[in-house]
């Protein structure tokens, strides 16, 4: 019987133990050497070595670009094995780090990640990010404007080296053209197709990404001096009155939307559901080649068509950084820099392959490099990247966004 | 009156459940051929394999995560079995000061919600140097199975009738045949149930895997979790299916197992 | 040579219960039977025998080598309880066989041993049935042929008939005897059925309280209980109290004339055996006899149970039916008796 207890002791203790982790902080050295270490010898260390990139894992065209594009690549030119980890929303990883930190664990697991915006605020606050370590990469040096505002600023924090830009995405608009002839090009213009169509027209309801963007969109598109909100200087009440004229925007169209703006789609998932039934005429997303790929996946109708407003469309870069405790910090840094080469930045433009915005800066490319570039055609329903560009925004200050979307459930959604 | 009111009634009750079951298995096998169903149209929209494809294509991993989870899964429910048995077997038979307290003790894993104590987990298992280790992961699993397993098990112990166990030991079986002709196939709904409930959780763990795992340990669920939350629903379904058929597989093979043990228990 | 002997067994059960067997000695072969009421530790006394419960003190001896610490499975003594205690996930046959297969008997040693086993308990053919398809006697054989398949030094049967039906009481009490005088099988046997333990027993043991009050043949203890207790037990139920002067023993108002043999001068009470008592009507016999009022009348299976009323006692007779003889409550009659049939103590 004592036996018997004392296992069923043992099983509540096994149970309980969790309970009591206790706080430590270590101090951690960063491995400085590497960072004054010649970039040849960086790649001869990370040789042989098995690097971790931990990136969302929701799409079928990134995943196929890492694995099938970029993981041969890799291993047969660096001799480095490529392990992608899919995770669902990149604070899994900052809260993964932020235990790690306070556990004084110098060891981690991630060695590279994908992140911008809030994540990257919050990781760099934190101290979560190795580094800088940007100029130490050969291609960083050679293709990536550094001082370009887009690239500098991530969501309107200085990156200070700490992260690489991957790659970068835009704000655009979806429609049918069979449904629609002409396209609205302003947002004044949007908001009297609206009402002319009522009932065809919806956005995600925040905190759902594109939802969220849309709504910055139309800020963009209203305010009279956008360039203010890219860095925070203005309190939650302040911002709020101050942007009353989006909230204006967004309580006329309501009642000409969807379901007359009673209720919103979840996700953005919904919206594209909700266009590819008919439903409505438009939907939106922040990747200009999305329409292109859902014709081609037979989603969407093939007349389907992509436009960006003139008031400025919304642009983002996407980075790479690596943890404080990444265990190959050599193998990340000759990752990333083979991310940043050319041909890997192209294949990952090709629609083909995913699709994605240039991180490397079209003026740092030799003729030769500007030729294989222009074979590329994007897709019929995609925009050129000449038109893109002409109209890009960039994104205002990352610590806007919550208070943006708190502020139209109050201003808006309740109404 | 009543009576017939009601056998009237269990057809149609039935019929509900069955359609409730398998509206939803319909609507996802739609979804993963790419196609939606949508009110107010009668018929689904046209097919398409690309999200299968992409599922069981081997870049995607979707055959090592799927190993991994039932690795995890299996490993865990047998260590439960150990554990829970002496566990179980004294909550239902010895009347202890503080029996009660154990027994909340040993459900409250099952209570709390595991985002709540995550974090202390994963320090503990940072400093016992268990963290991105499948072992840390099949270990951070038995916290939410093993309160199943120590319930399944304790109403089972709780039901035995040990005048059998004495009827062998008069017949000559020691302890050990007692318990395995003897006790174990009683035990065996008990040990059926708790393991079907121990590998069902540990196979749709997701934050503990995550976390523990760190990412390391891919399984299932972790694999196909940003596609179902909005990445792409289409693949979300095909990934569901797969687990779907998976978690199946498991219990159906766990079943026979265990039928398979209780005939094959028989003495000649 | 005694097969079964036990020595200064002592156990108790908080907070109340003792037992205490100073010594009992069982012979090899022989039908010995455990009688009193419930609770008196019958079943605790054959658990002690058994090894399924452990003596505070005293020894157990079987067969010339002592088993007081050999655990249960390792003394191959036989016990059947009340109810049949079959595993309910085996069959017939996997349940008798299971003793054979603990000890890894052959296999085909096994098959032609349970077959034998079913045979003697009349259940050839029942190999493949589950317990569930039984009855209450064929669970019962079955138990039975568990037991014997192991060829037990001593089988200890507690109540084993006791939940069937009266007719196949009968049956399995032939069955058991019959049994028993062919393989000459030592069988501890406890009943409180005193019909089961006149018709069964060699020698039996009467217990009371966690003690054995007397041991011996039934006729014997019958004839001669050693008190009270035990004849009030075994259904001598008239028992009147009084004293001895000369050849009669006086009781509340009347008294009895006392024969030859019965000269003990210090009794305090005589026994009446109820069938030892006749009633007649007046008339005839030259016996002595008392004389009452008819009380109350029962009948059952061929004999009347009747209650007389003499002076302040009454008197339990029991008489066989006969065709034309018959009684009345409220008639005056006579009690004849035998005065060497009366038991003083
Ligand atoms: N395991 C036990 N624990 C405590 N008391 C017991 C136990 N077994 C039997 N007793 C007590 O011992 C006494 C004798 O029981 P038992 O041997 O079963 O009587 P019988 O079989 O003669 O009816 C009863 O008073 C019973 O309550
Ligand atoms: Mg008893």
């Amino acid at each position: 019987m004592f036996k018997k207890i004392l296992a069923l002791f043992l099983t509540l203790g096994l149970l309980t133990a969790p309970l009591a982790g206790c706080r430590q902080t270590a101090s951690l050295s960063p491995d400085k050497e590497l960072l004054q270490a010649d970039f040849s010898q960086i790649q001869k260390e990370a040789r042989g070595q098995t690097v971790a990139i931990y990136m969302w894992g929701g799409d079928e065209s990134v995943n196929r670009y890492m694995d099938e594009w970029v993981a041969p690549r890799v291993e047969k030119e660096l001799g480095i094995k490529l392990k992608r980890v899919p995770i669902n929303d990149a604070r899994e990883m900052i809260n993964k780090l932020l235990t790690e930190k306070e556990a004084g664990k110098t060891k981690g697991s991630i060695d590279i990640m994908w992140i911008n915006g809030e994540n990257f605020k919050l990781a760099k606050d934190n101290d979560l990010l190795w580094g800088p370590f940007v100029d130490k990469l050969p291609n960083y040096n050679r293709y990536i404007d550094g001082e370009d505002y887009q690239i500098k600023y991530d969501f309107g924090e200085d990156t200070e080296g700490l992260e690489a830009p991957w790659g970068k995405a835009q704000f655009v608009f979806i429609y049918d053209s069979n449904k629609i002839a002409s396209p609205p090009d302003t947002v004044e213009a949007l908001k009297a197709w609206i009402k002319d169509n009522p009932g065809r027209f919806t956005y995600p309801a925040p905190p759902d990404f594109t939802g969220s963007a849309f709504i910055r969109q139309i800020l963009a598109g209203v305010s009279s001096n956008y360039d203010r909100y890219l860095t925070a200087s203005l309190d939650r009440e302040s911002l709020e009155t101050e942007i009353t004229p989006l909230w204006d925007y967004l309580n006329q169209i309501k009642p000409y939307l969807w379901q007359k703006g009673i209720t919103y789609p979840e996700n953005i998932a919904k919206l594209n559901e909700l266009y590819a039934q008919g439903e409505v005429y438009m939907t939106m997303s922040y990747n200009p080649n999305y329409a292109d790929n859902m014709i081609k996946q037979g989603r969407f109708p093939a007349t389907t068509r992509t436009f960006v407003l003139k008031n400025g469309s919304l642009a983002n870069t996407h980075y790479l950084a690596i943890p404080f405790n990444a265990p190959h910090k050599a193998g990340a840094m000759a990752v990333i820099d083979y991310l940043l080469s050319f041909e890997a930045q192209l294949a990952k433009f090709d629609p083909a392959n995913w699709g994605d915005g240039l991180a490397i800066s079209l003026a740092k490319l030799s003729p030769e490099e500007k030729e294989k570039l222009k074979q590329i055609k994007p897709g019929k329903a995609a925009l050129s990247p000449e038109e893109l560009e002409k109209y890009k925004l960039p994104e205002l200050s990352g610590a806007y966004v919550d208070i943006i979307e708190e502020g139209w459930f109050n201003h808006v959604a309740k109404n | 009156m009543v009576s017939r009111l009601f056998k009237l009634l269990i057809p149609v009750f039935l019929t509900g459940m069955v359609l409730l079951n398998i509206i939803p298995l319909l609507l996802l096998i739609f979804l993963s051929l790419g196609s939606s169903w949508m009110w107010p149209h009668l018929f689904p929209g046209p097919i398409s394999l690309s999200s299968w494809k992409y599922v069981i294509n081997p870049a995607a991993g979707s055959l090592p995560a799927l190993k991994t989870s039932l690795q995890i899964a299996l490993t865990a429910t047998l260590i439960n079995l150990i554990l829970a048995m002496p566990a179980a077997k004294s909550l239902a038979h010895y009347h202890f000061k503080g029996r009660k307290a154990c027994e909340l003790i040993l459900l409250l894993p099952a209570l709390i919600p595991p985002w709540a104590v995550i974090t202390g987990i994963h320090k503990t298992f940072i400093y016992l140097n268990l963290t991105d280790t499948m072992s840390g992961v099949i270990l951070a699993h038995l916290l939410p199975t093993l309160p199943y397993m120590v319930r399944a098990l304790t109403i089972s112990f709780a039901s035995i009738d040990y005048s059998l166990e004495e009827q062998a030991y008069l017949l000559g079986g020691n302890k050990s045949q007692t318990f395995f002709y003897i006790t174990l196939p009683q035990l065996l709904p008990g040990i059926a149930a708790g393991s079907i409930l121990s590998v069902l959780i540990s196979l749709s763990e997701y934050l503990t895997t995550l976390i523990i795992g760190g990412g390391q340990v891919l399984t299932l669920t972790l694999v196909m979790f940003p596609f179902v939350n909005g990445g792409n629903p289409s693949i979300g379904a095909a990934y569901s299916l797969l687990f779907a058929l998976m978690a199946l597989i498991t219990l159906f093979s766990l079943d026979t197992f265990i039928n398979r043990y209780y005939s094959e228990n028989k003495l000649y | 040579m005694a097969s079964i002997t036990i020595k200064n067994l002592y156990k108790y059960f908080p907070p109340s219960f003792a037992l205490q067997i100073d010594e009992l000695m069982i012979k090899e072969g022989e039908f010995f039977g455990i009688i009193g009421p419930s609770g008196c530790g019958k079943t605790t006394l054959l658990r002690l025998i058994t090894g399924l419960t452990a003596p505070d003190r005293g020894e157990i001896w079987l067969n010339g080598r002592e088993i007081t610490k050999t655990p249960p499975e390792k003394r191959n003594i036989g016990l059947i309880f009340q109810e049949p205690r079959l595993f309910p996930h085996f069959t017939v046959e996997e349940n008798v066989g299971f003793g054979l297969k603990m000890k890894k008997s052959r296999r085909r040693d096994i098959k032609a041993k349970i077959d034998e086993a079913l045979e003697m308990v009349g259940l050839t053919g029942f190999n493949r049935r589950y317990p569930s398809a039984l009855s209450g006697g064929q669970k019962q054989r079955v138990a039975l042929a568990r037991a014997l398949v192991l060829e037990p030094k001593a089988l200890l049967m507690d109540e084993p008939f006791s939940a069937l039906d009266p007719e196949l009481r009968v049956e399995m009490r032939f069955l058991i005897k019959k049994l028993q005088q062919e393989k000459k099988i030592t069988i501890i046997f406890i009943t409180h059925d005193r019909e089961e333990a006149f018709t069964l027993f060699e020698r039996m043991a009467v217990m009371q309280e966690g003690k054995i009050l007397q041991t011996g043949t039934p006729l014997h203890i019958y004839n001669q209980p050693q008190n009270i207790k035990v004849a009030n037990f075994l259904g001598i139920n008239n028992i009147l109290p009084g004293y001895i002067e000369g050849n009669y023993f006086y009781t509340q108002g009347f008294r009895i004339l006392l024969g030859a043999a019965n000269q003990n001068q210090t009794a305090k009470y005589l026994l009446l055996k109820p069938e030892s008592l006749k009633i007649v009507n007046g008339e005839e016999d030259a016996r002595p006899f008392l004389t009452g009022t008819i009380e109350e009348i029962t009948f059952q299976t061929g004999f009347y149970h009747i209650k007389v009323k003499v002076q302040s006692q009454s008197l339990n007779i029991i008489q066989k039916y006969q065709p034309g003889k018959n009684f009345t409550p409220g008639a005056e009659v006579k009690i004849l008796y035998h005065p060497e049939e009366i038991i003083l103590l």
